[in-house]
């Protein structure tokens, strides 16, 4: 199940949400994303910034779980929509 | 930065995306991943050397045209032969044949995330009908 970095601080999250929150590996992810929106949400951070760090994430459970390969397309839709936005126009 | 080059920007960066996120996948669990991703006529395997993932950095002066077109004033076709000129002309000093394959880009990513055919018609026609209309703007001179 550790497919991700688990000495990292998401993987910390992610395991331990896993093991003693959410008992479901995909359910803890989506419990880091709404940390990281409500995070985002605080400070006033844009909300499109978390999903470069949401990106890696997924990359990993696209890897290892077929069924959510559409769900990466269609962020990575998102991502592309972002850098064509952000990072290149300005 | 006008509306043509945006969808030109757009597309390169899916394209770049995908593969990068194939190739990732691909790493990160070298046995049973899904593959959705080809670069069969993508705009990666355009510059790509051979598919050896290198850069080839000749491609540049390949896409430069180079064709010469011709009015026969001879076949008493003068007018239908400048326009085709004209046209041709137009295209190909600006490079805007290489713009071309951004038209059709999105509807083969439709296609690999495997979607109903007609999702896939549905919008592929919406981004060609528009990417079609930015390019006959860009011939006309209007806001791209």
């Amino acid at each position: 199940m550790a497919f991700f970095n688990i000495s990292s601080t998401i993987g910390v999250i992610l395991m331990t949400g896993t093991e003693s929150t959410t008992g479901n590996i995909t359910l803890s992810l989506l419990m880091v994303l709404i940390l990281l929106m409500a995070v985002a949400l605080m400070f006033g951070i844009p909300l499109e910034y978390t999903a470069l760090l949401v990106m890696p994430l997924l990359l990993g459970y696209m890897a290892y779980y077929g069924d959510l390969v559409a769900i990466g397309i269609v962020f990575l839709i998102y991502i592309a929509f972002l850098v064509t936005k952000r990072f290149i126009i300005q | 930065m006008g509306k043509l080059t945006t969808a030109l920007v757009f597309v390169l960066a899916l394209n770049v995306l995908m593969f990068l996120a194939q190739a990732s996948t691909m790493r990160l669990n070298p046995n049973t991943y899904t593959e959705f991703w080809t670069n069969d006529d993508s705009m990666i395997d355009h510059f790509d050397k051979d598919g050896t993932l290198v850069l080839d950095t000749e491609a540049a002066l390949a896409d430069l045209p180079e064709g010469k077109n011709e009015v026969n004033p001879d076949t008493g076709e003068l007018f239908t032969d400048t326009f085709t000129s004209i046209k041709q002309w137009i295209a190909e000093k600006t490079g805007l044949n290489y713009l071309y394959t951004i038209i059709a880009a999105p509807y083969s990513l439709l296609v690999m995330m495997n979607l109903p055919p007609e999702i896939c018609l549905a919008f592929g026609v919406l981004w060609y009908a528009v990417t079609f209309f930015l390019i006959v703007a860009f011939f006309l001179g209007r806001d791209v």
